[in-house]
């Protein structure tokens, strides 16, 4: 059916990554229409694991290596930003009283 | 051999990264939506993180694919964590009619939408005055 095995893990590749580009999607559209702040910031920690498996399976089909500490970097600054909105939400409410 | 065990570990991870697509769309308020995103997020990110390490198979890249497995799961309950916890301080909405925290940490009476949603107004009668009074020190607060 495919020439070879690297045909086959090419094709895979590239299917999955047009399944996790809708799923991007949808994470993007709960974090535009999120009736929240709380669901937007969700929506972000979502879009962060989105991207991290993006740049694996990137790393697959082009076969660099570089892309995984692309993908470590995206981790880390998800989380980054993760803790620093979860300290806006927290600090917003000390404000108020 | 190698290529087929990649594509069944990479397909299981873009199941569970669109599962949990699906929950955050589908569920209804934060919290729900964060027990989607935080477990089945961290397990496909890392079961494509494994698929890349079994189809690269050099040491570089089985290192660094172990190496973000272990900070996702060391850092994605940290921040659900802290994440939900804002949650609720800020008052985000909770459909399941249950509060088990109640009176266990501190939470608003309304949400954070509803209390900034008078900002504009409230920021624009604070203005009006001193536009009045001195046209040129709109600036000043």
């Amino acid at each position: 059916m495919f020439e070879s095995m690297d045909a086959f893990l090419a094709i895979a590749t590239a299917s999955l990554l047009v399944v996790l580009g809708l799923s991007a999607l949808g994470a993007a559209s709960r974090m535009i229409f999120g009736p929240g702040y709380a669901d937007r910031f969700v929506a972000l920690d979502m879009l962060t694991g989105v991207a991290v498996s993006v740049c694996a399976l990137t790393a697959i089909l082009t076969g660099r290596r570089e892309f995984l500490d692309v993908g470590l970097g995206v981790a880390l600054i998800g989380f980054l930003a993760t803790i620093g909105f979860a300290a806006f939400l927290e600090k917003k409410e000390r404000e108020q009283k | 051999m190698i290529a087929l065990i990649a594509v069944i570990v990479m397909i299981a991870g873009v199941i569970f990264i669109a599962l949990a697509t699906a929950g955050v769309i589908r569920f209804q308020d934060p919290l729900q939506r964060m027990h989607a995103s935080t477990k089945a997020g961290t397990v496909g990110a890392s079961l494509c993180l494994a698929a890349a390490a079994i189809a690269m198979g050099d040491l570089g890249a089985v290192v660094i694919a172990l190496v973000s497995i272990l900070f996702l799961v060391a850092t994605l309950p940290v921040a659900g964590h802290l994440l939900g916890r804002a949650a609720y301080i800020s008052g985000s909405p909770l459909r399941t009619g249950r509060d088990a925290l109640k009176g266990v940490l501190p939470r608003a009476k309304s949400s954070l939408d509803d209390r900034t949603r008078s900002i504009p107004q409230r920021v624009a009668a604070a203005v009006a005055p001193a536009a009045k009074k001195k046209p040129s020190g709109t600036r000043k607060r």
